[in-house]
């Protein structure tokens, strides 16, 4: 549902047939990192924040039926459908992804109801226990120094690096992410979020 | 491959990265030219703490003194001088300002009297000339210090940071150099973070 998250998911499947990589899609939900925030969210938001709980369980609900592909597939039809054709309906979006996968319709209905929350939390901790409480989505988790996990947020990016620069970005990473005690690297956000 | 530091003397932060570029120095084939920022500039306007408020009221000091001696030495003086201050404030710990400056300067071979530009305002616009310099590329509502590089198309990019802790040495160094100049140089990275769970730790 983050359009930020879905430049960097794009970027990282363009990774993934340019290095040696394996990448293993996780759930991470915008409602949940917004839970505990000090000044409660405004109302239109927290309404938007509210729905991304439909596309994480729908995404756990295709995984327990199909597996982990069936879920990787399930998150970038619902990203594409989302994220490049704006398409705002979003139990709309669930429904069309669920059948443009061919998955049962049972993934959709489990959307709205609260089956797969306790894997969508567990999912989403696991994240947070990596990359720490006070980022954002998405959550990079890698190998780190000395045989340890690390998971960093971002690489926040837009437009999604392709080729050469993909790869590029995706070295530099990972030699950050190896550097023991490596915290931040940053500039401001100046330019709006460009999905395709 | 050059690069631009630009460094408020007392961020602990800086301070760890600006040790860690040093560090670099010696297994990379790069050079640095430093250059002051000015954590009084970075947060004018933000509601801070009064304590804080009262910190970041003295941080003009010694960033002054660091310009005045800009003036009168050159660019090259500003390393120095930096150490000289950051070894006081950062691994001694030493809180009195003014001393610092003093004992700093005596350290490098400058001219006790340049400690009186902590009390002018004269050098402050360029003060604020240096700070936006850096800042117009790592945009305002970041941090110190901030680090620029030509892109593969020859035109400067910065970041804030990196922020790291302890300091990388030896090949580390090296290798997060080679980290930070592949992901600047891709076109529209803006972040890459992860929650301190350290605080700084100096030396």
């Amino acid at each position: 549902m983050s359009p930020w998250t879905w430049t960097t998911a794009r970027w990282l499947e363009e990774v993934e047939t340019m290095r040696d990589i394996k990448v293993n899609w996780r759930v991470m939900c915008m409602a949940i990192l917004h839970e505990n925030d000090e000044t409660p969210p405004p109302a239109n938001f927290q309404e938007w924040l509210e729905s991304t709980w439909l596309v994480a369980r729908a995404i756990e609900a295709a995984r327990a039926n199909s597996g982990d592909e069936a879920a990787r597939k399930l998150l970038f039809a619902i990203g594409r459908m989302n994220n490049v054709e704006r398409n705002r309906d979003l139990p709309a979006v669930i429904a069309a992804a669920v059948a443009e996968c061919e998955l049962p319709e049972s993934v959709a209905a489990a959307s709205t109801t609260t089956e797969f929350d306790a894997v969508v939390r567990a999912s989403h901790a696991q994240a947070v226990e990596l990359g720490g409480k006070d980022v954002g989505t998405p959550i990079l988790g890698m190998p780190g120094p000395d045989g340890t996990a690390v998971g960093l947020f971002g690489p926040v990016v837009s437009p999604t690096p392709r080729g050469d620069a993909a790869g590029r970005l995706w070295d530099g990473v990972v030699l950050m992410a190896q550097t023991p005690g490596f915290y931040e690297l940053k500039k401001e956000r100046t330019a709006k979020v460009w999905c395709d | 491959m050059k690069a631009t530091f630009w460094f408020d003397p007392m961020c602990p932060w800086a301070w760890i990265t600006s040790r860690w570029i040093l560090e670099v120095e010696k297994v990379r084939d790069i050079s640095v030219n430093w250059q002051v920022m000015s954590l009084g500039v970075l947060n004018e306007g933000n509601d801070v703490p009064a304590d804080y408020a009262e910190l970041i009221k003295r941080t003009w000091r010694p960033v002054r003194v660091l310009h005045a001696a800009q003036q009168l030495k050159g660019d090259e003086i500003l390393l120095p001088l930096y150490t000289a201050m950051g070894n006081r404030f950062h691994l001694e710990k030493q809180k009195d300002v003014d001393a610092v400056i003093a004992a700093a300067l005596a350290e490098v071979g400058l001219d006790a009297s340049l400690a009186s530009a902590a009390d002018s305002t004269d050098f402050d616009d360029a003060v604020r000339a240096s700070h936006a310099a850096g800042v117009a590329l790592s945009g305002t509502g970041v941090g110190t210090p901030v680090i620029a590089i030509d892109d593969l198309e020859g035109n400067p990019v910065g970041f804030f940071g990196p922020i790291i802790t302890p300091i990388p040495r030896g090949e580390d160094a090296g290798k997060l150099w080679d980290g930070f100049v592949l992901v600047a140089q891709v076109p529209g990275v803006v972040e890459i973070k992860r929650s301190r769970f350290s605080g700084p730790v100096v030396d």
